[in-house]
């Protein structure tokens, strides 16, 4: 005999039925207690119904109609812990259509195995149940097929970590206008970028660098400018603030919201962040909980994704998850590994999980080339990135050092920084002729000034050169001796020319009359990163919840004795009985009868519920009825010129006159868009039950 | 993933087919042996040296034995990480290519046998219209002209299918070489450890699939030893090619030296001379003379009309395309490439594998210095700043005046005086681009000068002072590029020219690299804030990633 449930979840099961509209409250009543005699008194017949389901009778029988689909829903309630019945859709989407789905829960709910509240949509099984199912109808193996134990043979690195995406920026930082007009790359640039990123992009695949770039726009560490990108490195700073997991877990959620066709045009916003940070949660809490060492199917895997996202709470303004996307960006990514049928959890992702940084990453070589070992902290590779040159990707990247990379970085550091964080970071010494030309370069940079106005600055050498120049004087509106020139601005660009054909090249660029004060952080670096929700650990029981064997017995079905039972009792009804069978019978297969007495005491509704072809004042009657009741959806068959018939489920709005016509107005499910259709083209139309005890406004994905 | 077993190894595998070789780590040196079987070192800087695995290098270890299996075992022995996939493929692809095409004797002896275990390749194969006039069908794949032998492996190689050639080779004209333990000066001579082994590694067991093959070796590290070593293994009629006259004058010289042949056994095939004897050295010069443009090369008779057993090929970098032509035809005879680096600046390395041989023997510079075999050679680069009177013309030159007014920089000229007195026990190269410029230099350094005008009786006269100590410094121009030989050079001033290409800046340096007791130092002098920076930063580059050490400077009074 299974235990009493606690008092409290009693209490709330009576709440929830109490709170019903009194039109189901009643037929509910009607159904399991017979004929209900005046007056009515709704406490009372709530507790004959709780009292009917203490009963060991009713246990046994109720659980004993629990077929496999039962099965399946039950054990996803369970998973998810009280879901919504929009988080059950999205675990169970590729089990049923929304419209079946949305069958199947209804006659969970009827037949009062499941049940939620006026005031949250959440799914709760009913108290005096909830133990006998767990105990003998729960299957995890419905929900997940077994695992296959997998031992892969390679494990291929992973495309989305932040030392690829610092390395990008660096590669980015190479051309000027990377982006045709449609945001995609133009071919030089894609080719360039696959012979330095060799192993990214398989068979010419540019998906990967779109994920890249979007990624990194989405989490503001790029933006826009123009046709190509400009490093955010107030933002990059802050984002490496947060944990070497948390940033991963980060990179692979905003890919994951990513394009791999194109550059998406973004603006960053705290509620995308906020979105990020949801999916980069539900990504970390998934990858704690998948087991390492067996692989599983695309809908498991999906199925585990749904189950790991974090409660959205109050977050009314956050999506949940799409875990076809993630799991496809994941595989994509290489974060998940195998077939496109079977997946696993790619060894080499542990190698990025590793805490310990570099504190001298950088091997500097006498040919300018250095050699960067990973893992470092992302504010140095964004350093590196401003800096160098990158030459090759791979384990260990390769950049150089170069004149043109030190004046890319000079822009953003000072000559001591440089210099000083190349030394530090150098697990050798920096070599001579490396110090050397370093200080040559900076004096190259510092020799040269331009101010907008514009006021021209040079040194020494330059100014011997340029003084000298018989065409550079038509161009000075000032000379003020020692080198600096106030110079005529509307012929800028010829008399820069000039400058490089004497040998200034490449010229710095015009400084503003005010220098940008670097304490002025722009509007996205005051979006912080938000926090990850906490990573669900993985677990023996959830190792073996993935990937425990399926029962040898299979997974539950109705018992047929009960129904057969059922099925010959309707068959010794008395007569006065008969013209209701037909709607008995369907109610017996739909397991809403428990016990024969049932049948007998039960009352047939006479209201007509479809309409089809001609009934044009049947199915308006219809429409009206579902208006009234609030709560009701209707089905429906739309006539297309096409001659296609379109199948919807809405939830009725408004009926709208036009002319001799009507026009039924409504929002789809499950994504509640708008609908209008003429009555006329309506071919057939059905009214359904919303939900027994969730109104149509609470039926959302919030929780 | 890192590898269990080798949480330090020093390779580091990257998925662009290079690996990098973290040459502090104590397995270095064993994976560095391990990868030059299968891998061309590309760059050798102070940390980490890049070797690259290419088609040629696989085919290289597959000729020499090598499966994928044994490099995929050695490769994995020695990674720091897991493999990328993509590597482990293109190595057993690769590799699985050579072998499947052998090239053995048939019955008639006008004919060899090309056999081919794959029967979709043979297929492939007949479709080529290319192809199809040299191949006839037969039992176990084709059959081929002797004739085409060479433009068959030539062909195929073009489609990434290395031909393993276990055709026999013919006997020349036998000739007993043999060295002598004293050269004629009387000083000792025993061929060094690495040169034997360079030399047999060719040679083999003298069957059928040995006797042709490159072997690699540093400037300076005595591949011309190696040539002799071979030619007394070989003991037959032997043909040198070289790049000029003054190499070909280097090569009998060293025969004459090291060798018991006498002077009448040794001909010279030059512009100047024609003589034909059992030991022939000639010019690629003049193997590709040709009265017109179209017309036949007369001279690749000397490869046809006499009883060749073995041929050099000196410097074979440098050979020219049309000697592969004739180099085609020739593919009974044996065959030996000698080079201090397999890139070719035409892209044509397949041609040396294919019609030369595969490489058969290298070793790192690196590891011959530590020997004392070559010379430690420093680099300096001298900064000198332009003087005023040149800044106007510079600033309104074009782009090849301001080269040549930073290039003829007159300050150089008195720093060129003053290096040479700071090296005043040193023997001194100084080489330049500008005529004008380097005559200026010679007549204030009192020293002779060499340009592509001086004869070649004067520039043997000049060579042979300098050789003797009579002169102390020579100044020369580009002429100095190629396999001019001057043993006691201690000390190069490069003062004009442009980083030409990796060959030239490696035959430049090689002229100091002969093995000495002191260090060699390599000076570049280059004008600042002008263009000649801009190719001085390859030079450097160049020279930096070959480990050489390298230091820049102003200049001051």
């Amino acid at each position: 005999m299974a235990e009493a449930p606690a008092r409290e979840h009693i209490e709330q099961w009576k709440r929830c039925l109490l709170d019903l509209p009194d039109e189901l409250f009643f037929s509910i009543m009607r159904t399991y207690l017979g004929e209900l005699k005046t007056p009515f008194h709704k406490p009372r017949l709530a507790d004959r119904i709780i009292h009917l389901f203490s009963k060991e009778d009713t246990i046994q029988r109720t659980i004993a109609l629990i077929d496999e689909h039962d099965t399946l829903i039950l054990t996803a309630i369970e998973l998810l812990d009280r879901p919504t019945p929009q988080q059950l859709l999205r675990l169970l989407h590729d089990s049923y259509d929304y419209f079946s789905f949305h069958n199947h829960l209804m006659n969970l709910q009827e037949r009062l195995l499941i049940y939620s509240c006026s005031d949250s949509p959440l799914l709760h099984i009913n108290p005096f149940l909830h133990q006998p199912i767990r105990e003998t109808v729960l299957s995890p193996a419905a929900l997940f097929p077994p695992a296959t134990p997998v031992k892969p043979k390679t494990s291929p690195p992973i495309s989305v970590t932040e030392e690829i995406c610092w390395s990008f920026i660096a590669a980015l930082h190479s051309y000027n206008d990377p982006l045709k007009a449609d945001g995609t790359l133009k071919k030089r640039i894609s080719e360039g970028l696959q012979s330095i990123f060799t192993s990214l992009s398989e068979n010419n695949d540019l998906g990967i660098y779109y994920l890249l770039i979007n990624a990194l726009l989405k989490l503001g560490i790029l933006q826009r400018h123009r046709a190509g990108f400009a490093l955010d490195y107030q933002r990059g700073t802050a984002f490496g603030q947060k944990s070497r997991l948390e940033r991963l877990f980060f990179l692979w959620a905003a890919a994951c919201t990513s394009s791999d066709q194109a550059v998406e045009d973004f603006s960053l916003s705290s509620l995308a962040l906020q979105r990020l940070a949801h999916i980069a949660g539900s990504i970390s809490r998934f990858y704690g909980m998948l087991p390492s060492g067996y692989s599983f199917d695309q809908s498991s895997l999906m199925r585990m994704l749904v189950a790991a996202e974090p409660p959205l709470g109050d977050k009314a303004a956050i999506d949940p998850i799409d875990p076809k996307r993630i799991i496809y960006t994941l595989s994509k990514i290489g974060v998940l590994g195998g077939s496109s049928k079977m997946l696993h959890r790619n060894p080499s992702a542990a190698d990025l999980f590793h805490d310990q940084e570099e504190t001298q990453p950088l091997l500097l070589h006498p040919d300018f080339t250095i050699t960067v070992k990973p893992p470092l902290p992302f504010e140095t590779g964004l350093f590196i990135s401003e800096v160098l040159e990158l030459k090759a990707f791979a384990a260990y990247p390769q950049f150089e050092l170069t004149r043109e990379s030190y004046l890319h970085g000079r822009r953003r550091f000072d000559f001591e920084t440089i210099r000083e964080r190349i030394t530090q970071m150098s697990a050798t010494t920096l070599p001579q002729n490396i110090r050397f030309s370093l200080e040559s370069w900076e004096s190259h940079y510092s020799s040269v000034v331009m101010i907008e106005g514009i006021t021209l600055s040079l040194a020494g050498h330059w100014d011997q050169m340029v003084r000298s120049h018989p065409d550079f004087f038509t161009y000075i509106l000032k000379d003020f001796g020692n080198g600096i020139y106030v110079m005529d601005a509307s012929h800028r660009r010829r008399w820069q020319n000039l400058l490089e054909e004497i040998g200034i090249t490449p010229l710095p660029a015009v400084e503003g009359r005010n220098r940008p004060s670097s304490s002025a952080a722009s509007t996205a670096n005051e979006i912080a990163f938000p926090d990850l929700p906490e990573q669900v650990p993985s677990s023996e029981e959830a190792v073996k919840r993935f990937t425990s064997p399926a029962p040898s017995a299979g997974v539950k079905t109705a018992d047929e004795r009960v129904l057969n039972e059922l099925r010959s009792e309707l068959d010794r009804l008395p007569p006065n009985k008969s013209k209701d069978r037909k709607e008995l019978e369907a109610q017996i297969e739909k397991k809403l009868f428990l016990f024969p007495s049932q049948l007998h005491n039960s009352q047939i509704s006479p209201a007509v519920n479809e309409a089809r072809g001609m009934n044009y004042s049947g199915k308006v009657r219809i429409i009206q009825q579902a208006l009234q009741s609030e709560w009701d959806l209707l089905e429906l068959v739309e006539r297309t010129s096409s001659g296609k018939p379109l199948r919807h489920l809405i939830r009725p709005k408004e009926l709208q006159k036009s002319g001799n016509e009507l026009l039924l107005i409504g929002e789809k499910l499950p994504d509640n868009s708008e609908l209008q259709v003429w009555v006329q083209k309506i071919g057939y139309i059905k009214k359904w039950k919303s939900s027994l005890f969730v109104q149509p406004k609470d039926y959302s994905t919030r929780e | 993933m890192a590898n269990p077993h080798s949480e330090i190894g020093p390779l580091i595998v990257q998925g662009d087919n290079s690996i990098l070789l973290d040459v502090h780590n104590p397995n270095a040196e064993e994976a560095r042996a391990d990868l030059g079987l299968f891998a061309e070192l590309e760059k050798s800087p102070e940390h980490m040296h890049t070797y690259r695995i290419t088609p040629l290098s696989l085919w290289n270890a597959a000729s020499a034995g090598y499966t994928a299996e044994d490099i995929t075992d050695r490769i994995r022995r020695w990674s720091r990480f897991s493999v990328p996939d993509n590597v482990d493929y293109f190595i057993s692809d690769t590799i699985s290519r050579f072998g499947k095409l052998v090239l053995k004797p048939s019955n008639d002896p006008n004919t060899l046998e090309l056999h081919i275990s794959d029967p979709l390749i043979q297929a492939e194969l007949q479709e080529y219209s290319r192809l199809k006039k040299y191949l006839t069908p037969s039992e176990h794949g084709f059959l081929i002209d002797l004739v085409n032998r060479g433009t068959i492996k030539s062909e195929l190689i073009k489609l990434s299918y290395p031909v393993k050639d276990e055709a026999p080779l013919k006997d020349g004209a036998p000739l007993e070489i043999n060295l002598l333990s004293h050269t004629r000066d009387g000083y000792d001579f025993t061929v060094r450890g690495y040169q034997d082994e360079a030399a047999r590694a060719f040679y083999g067991n003298g069957q059928p699939g040995s006797g042709f093959g490159t072997i690699v070796l540093p400037c300076g590290s005595g591949k011309t030893i190696v040539g002799l070593k071979a030619m007394a293994l070989a003991a037959t009629y032997t043909l040198i090619l070289a790049p000029n006259t003054a190499a070909v004058h280097q090569w009998i010289d060293e025969i004459i030296d090291k060798t018991a042949l006498s002077r009448d056994q040794i001909g010279e095939y030059t512009g100047d001379k024609k003589e034909i004897r059992p030991v022939t050295v000639g010019t690629y010069q003049i193997l590709t003379w040709r009265p017109d443009k179209e017309g036949e090369f007369p001279h690749f008779n000397i490869f046809r009309n006499h009883p060749w057993g073995l041929i050099v090929y000196d410097e074979v970098h440098l050979l020219p395309a049309p000697v592969f032509r004739v180099t085609a035809e020739i593919q009974a005879i044996r065959r030996l490439g000698l080079t201090a680096t397999l890139v070719r600046e035409d892209g044509r390395e397949d041609e040396v594998f294919s019609l030369v041989g595969p490489k058969k023997y290298d070793v790192p510079w690196k590891e011959l210095e530590s020997k004392g075999w070559i010379a430690e050679a420093i680099c300096h680069e001298i900064r000198v700043a332009l003087p005023q009177k040149s800044a106007v013309p510079y600033a309104t030159a074009d782009k090849r005046g301001k080269y040549r007014i930073a290039a003829e920089n007159p300050v150089k000229d008195e720093i060129t005086l003053q290096l040479v007195q700071n090296h005043h026990e040193d023997h001194i190269l100084v080489i330049g681009q500008y005529i004008k410029q380097l005559t200026k230099v010679a007549e204030a350094l009192g020293a002779p000068l060499i340009t592509g005008k001086t004869p070649n009786k004067k520039r043997e006269e000049i060579y042979e002072a300098f050789r003797r100590g009579e002169e102390r410094v020579i100044v020369v121009s580009k002429v100095a590029n190629f396999a001019i030989d001057l043993p006691d050079a201690s000390v190069a001033i490069q003062i004009s020219g442009t980083f030409g290409s990796r060959q030239e800046e490696a035959q430049r340096l090689g002229r100091i690299l002969r093995p000495k007791e002191t260090n060699s130092y390599f000076y570049t002098i280059v004008t600042q804030h002008t263009v000649e920076e801009q190719f001085a930063m390859n030079r450097q580059k160049f020279l930096t990633e070959q480990g050489y050490k390298y230091h820049i400077d102003f200049w001051s009074d």
